[in-house]
């Protein structure tokens, strides 16, 4: 039998949607949580490593803080491919996500400290049934990062123009891992592809900061943090998929975490209240593509390469927190904020890696002071995106997503 | 107290921040989501199709269940968002037929599959897709049992027994001495039903290049039409019936004649009119034995898709290159076509002219009965005249879709993939929508996975 060499272009149109959407994880405080994330003008607390290393400057003796932040996201997938009947409804699985924290500092002088944070600033993890409709986009995805960040704040002469701070931090990415499992349905019987990889190597960036305050109730603030491009490496797996693939591969690909602008504006309106606005600017649009590199020709591809195509847009979020201390004998600090987000991702590369939207964010959170050296951290966040209705996907899943999460928060300062 | 009232202030923020949430999370958004279909005229609650291979989801020679699933009844089920299941009576890989698997993609290689599968869901009859692959319109009235039915369906001696009739058909119906798959439809209440039968009234003889079996003639084929229409007026549902497609616009006739001459290993003679073989002598004419004797093989003649394993073996050198009368194609490997000159009905010419009539009865019969016709043969005709003219093919939204197996065509040549099946379905949708004034949407075509089988080691 003779066939058309049309079937391998066909193959070919099977992509393999690799990485995922808007995945920062901003949640690297509990105060900061609280405060939905409007910290870069605070100060005042060691975890201002990870929002603004200006922010050291203000933090006194030795401080010493650690908390995990939990993400419990809810995802509804409504199909709108043919592959299921029109509107049939998918759960996401329950994919918890932990995001611990980890931060200490020292004040070498007046207006000078040194610190060193831990955490985790990229990442997802994404699981659905083995046999729902997105299978051929994703199952199971998930991508983790951790950065190590000595940094440095320091608080200028006084130029009698008011106070400045100013700070700098090395980013370190140290490990991280990115997996990625998805159906082939070109074929029957369907195969899987199966992807683990590893950073292989701890990559540089940096992050820099000022805090300038020309009166004392008003703080403004910047930070920006670099891109830190990290190579992955690992296997491919080509499971059940006896014709046009080998068994598994060596591969190899570099993901871009992206930069960020911040602005802040910090307001100290009474002695008991701050109030604080940040707008941040992501440059989501270095992240473009997804090149995989296997070590040999996948026949399947007619190439050792596989592109994904990601075409990320620059996105724009705005956060607000307001604070207020001295209750129950000046033990208790309450926090609440809100925050917008967009999303960096088009409609037509939505997919079910990490299903974006334009997103709202509900927060409340406190800090109990147990002893004047032992502080009690804790928050929620509840997030809640937009209906998000998505055709001609790149990822060949159409469909109406909707979704939700639920962030609760705990840890413990220690000031000595 | 300036104190306590900003805590209360406060707390009572946060509480709404919780209280919110607490909503949000019990809220699963089942309001949301998927605009209803609006079905104009038509009641598309209870759906069910009627016909035979096509309908069944076969492809590839087998009938499998990844493959059903992608039947156009099914996609059309989908896009229809019925409020029941559409039950298909599934088949367990590799199917049942003799499915043909990729075994390489480079240099293209396939195999027959022996292995054979098992019926899944018998428990789930009865189903809504009625589709038997081999079945023939006589089946569907079958007055008397005229056509033999209970013998074909239930007797494994008879020689044209055939498995599928058990697997889609109820027994209750089978152990009657006349049965027919009218009662099942019956049974099942529908409200919209597609019937696509009379394929098979003429494949088998087009399959065997004439030698197989013969055809249904088609003054009995428009009376057991009418017979067939008449009864599915008195269901007193919307009817969609479907034409034949012709013979020569299935790649089974026309594909490999197309891809030897691409390949320079045949061409065609224009001042002689004879298809010649290329041979390290030259260029010589082809023979081809036929039923009228052996002759060279002319501009009609089509060496079918089941001869390409006899042109490898003649280009190894295995068997004799057939450029004389005495090593002619065998005949059930050629439907031959009219010569100019020549005596006797061709094969062709037999199998066009069947169902040139068979279509104009379904067409008058489907038009005095008010129901709509799905003219797959105008469908089919226009989209291998376009491809063979201008090397197009059908026009969907990501691309033309050229009627070549592993695009709209399985490898078996005849039955269209899951892609073709989702291009059945899509017109079928626009003939629903344009006469019932429904919106149910069209089929995303780039989103069908093609699902080519491979051969699992």
């Amino acid at each position: 039998m003779r066939i058309p060499v049309a079937i391998l272009m066909i193959v070919l149109l099977w992509t393999s949607q690799a990485a995922a959407g808007g995945f920062s994880i901003q949640q690297a405080s509990i105060r900061a949580n609280g405060l939905m994330g409007a910290f870069t003008a605070f100060g005042n607390h060691v975890s201002t490593i990870y929002y603004n290393p200006a922010g050291l400057a203000t933090v006194e003796n030795i401080q010493f803080s650690t908390g995990s932040s939990l993400i419990l996201p809810e995802t509804t997938f409504h199909n709108l491919t043919p592959r299921a009947p029109l509107g049939q409804v998918t759960q996401r699985n329950n994919d918890l996500f932990v995001a611990p924290h980890l931060f200490g500092s020292y004040r070498v002088e007046e207006g000078l400290t040194v610190g060193i944070g831990f955490y985790r600033p990229f990442g997802f993890r994404t699981t659905w049934p083995g046999n729902w409709v997105g299978r051929n986009s994703s199952v199971e995805a998930e991508l983790s990062t951790y950065f190590v960040n000595p940094a440095i704040g320091y608080t200028l002469p006084d130029f009698g123009i008011g106070r400045i701070h100013v700070g700098v931090g090395l980013q370190v990415a140290v490990t991280g891992n990115f997996r990625y499992q998805a159906a082939v349905t070109t074929f029957t019987p369907e195969g899987t592809f199966n992807l683990d990889t590893r950073m292989q190597e701890v990559s540089f960036g940096f992050n820099a900061g000022l805090i300038y305050s020309p009166v004392e109730i008003i703080a403004l603030g910047f930070a920006y943090r670099s891109p830190v491009e990290v190579e992955f490496k690992g296997d491919a797996d080509f499971v059940d998929l006896p014709v046009g693939f080998p068994p598994t591969a060596s591969v190899s690909t570099r993901i871009k975490f992206p930069a960020s602008w911040t602005g802040a504006v910090n307001l100290r309106l009474h002695p008991r209240w701050r109030a604080e606005i940040d707008v941040v600017w992501w440059r989501w649009s270095s992240y473009e593509r997804l090149n995989f590199i296997f070590d040999q020709t996948i026949v399947a591809l007619s190439s050792n390469l596989l592109v994904d195509r990601r075409n990320f847009e620059d996105s724009w979020e705005f956060k607000g927190g307001i604070e207020y201390t001295g209750l129950l004998d000046d033990r208790l600090t309450l926090r609440s904020g809100a925050a917008y987000q967009q999303s960096p991702i088009e409609d037509a590369f939505v997919d079910a890696k990490n299903p974006g939207a334009d997103s709202w964010f509900f927060s409340g959170g406190f800090t109990y002071k147990l002893t004047s050296a032992v502080e009690i951290d804790g928050a929620y966040i509840f997030l809640r995106a937009a209906e998000r209705r998505v055709t001609d996907t790149h990822a060949s899943l159409d469909g109406i997503y909707t979704g939700h999460a639920h962030m609760p928060s705990l840890g413990i300062t220690l000031n000595f | 107290m300036m104190n306590s009232q900003i805590y209360r202030t406060f707390l009572s923020g946060l509480t709404c921040i919780l209280m919110l949430s607490a909503v949000s999370s019990c809220d699963r958004f089942s309001g949301l989501g998927v605009d209803p279909i609006e079905p104009g005229i038509a009641d598309l609650s209870n759906y069910l199709a009627v016909g035979n291979s096509f309908t069944a989801g076969y492809q590839n020679n087998a009938l499998y269940r990844s493959g059903q699933e992608y039947s156009y009844p099914n996609l059309l089920a989908r896009q229809f968002r019925t409020p029941q299941e559409f039950i298909q009576p599934y088949i367990s890989d590799p199917g049942l037929g003799n499915r043909i698997e990729l075994t390489s993609l480079n240099p293209l290689e396939t195999r027959v599959n022996p292995e054979q599968g098992q019926p899944v869901n018998q428990g789930e009859k009865p189903f809504h897709n009625l589709g038997i692959p081999g079945g023939l319109l006589v089946d569907y009235a079958n007055p008397n049992n005229i056509g033999n039915l209970k013998e074909r369906a239930t007797d494994p001696d008879h020689p044209a027994f055939n498995p599928f009739y058990q697997i889609v058909i109820q027994p209750s119906e089978l152990s009657k001495s006349a049965p027919r798959i009218h009662n099942e439809v019956v049974a099942l209440n529908p409200t919209l039903v597609t019937f696509w039968m009379g394929t098979n009234d003429i494949m088998g003889f087009v399959a065997s290049g004439g030698e197989g079996s013969s055809f249904t003639d088609p003054a009995t084929f428009a009376q057991l039409y009418q017979l067939s229409a008449q009864l599915l007026a008195s269901l007193e549902t919307d009817v969609v019936v479907y034409t034949v497609p012709r013979a020569t616009s299935l790649p089974f006739v026309f594909n490999l004649r197309r891809d030897l001459r691409n390949d320079n290993l045949i061409s065609f003679n224009q001042s002689t009119g004879v298809w010649e073989l290329t041979t390290g002598q030259g260029s010589l004419p082809i023979y081809i034995r036929t039923d009228g004797g052996t002759r060279k093989m002319q501009l009609f003649d089509f060496p079918l898709m089941s001869a390409s394993g006899y042109f490898s073996a003649v280009f190894t050198g295995e068997i004799a290159p057939p450029v004389t009368s005495d090593t002619a194609i065998p005949d059930f490997l050629v439907l031959d076509g009219p010569v100019s000159g020549g005596s006797g009905d061709s094969e062709l010419a037999l199998a066009l002219g069947a169902v040139n009539q068979y279509n104009t009865a379904i067409r008058s019969i489907a038009n005095s009965a008010g129901f709509l016709v799905m003219d797959a043969q105008v469908l089919f005709s226009t989209v291998a005249g376009e491809f063979l003219s201008e090397g197009g093919g059908y026009a969907s939204g990501s691309g033309t879709l050229r009627p070549i197996p592993g695009e709209l065509f399985s490898f078996d040549g005849i039955h269209t993939g899951n892609v073709g099946n989702a291009v059945l379905a899509n017109e079928t949708i626009k003939l629903l929508n344009s006469n019932f004034g429904s919106n149910i949407p069209l089929i995303d075509i780039s989103s069908i996975p093609e699902g080519f089988p491979t051969a699992v080691q």
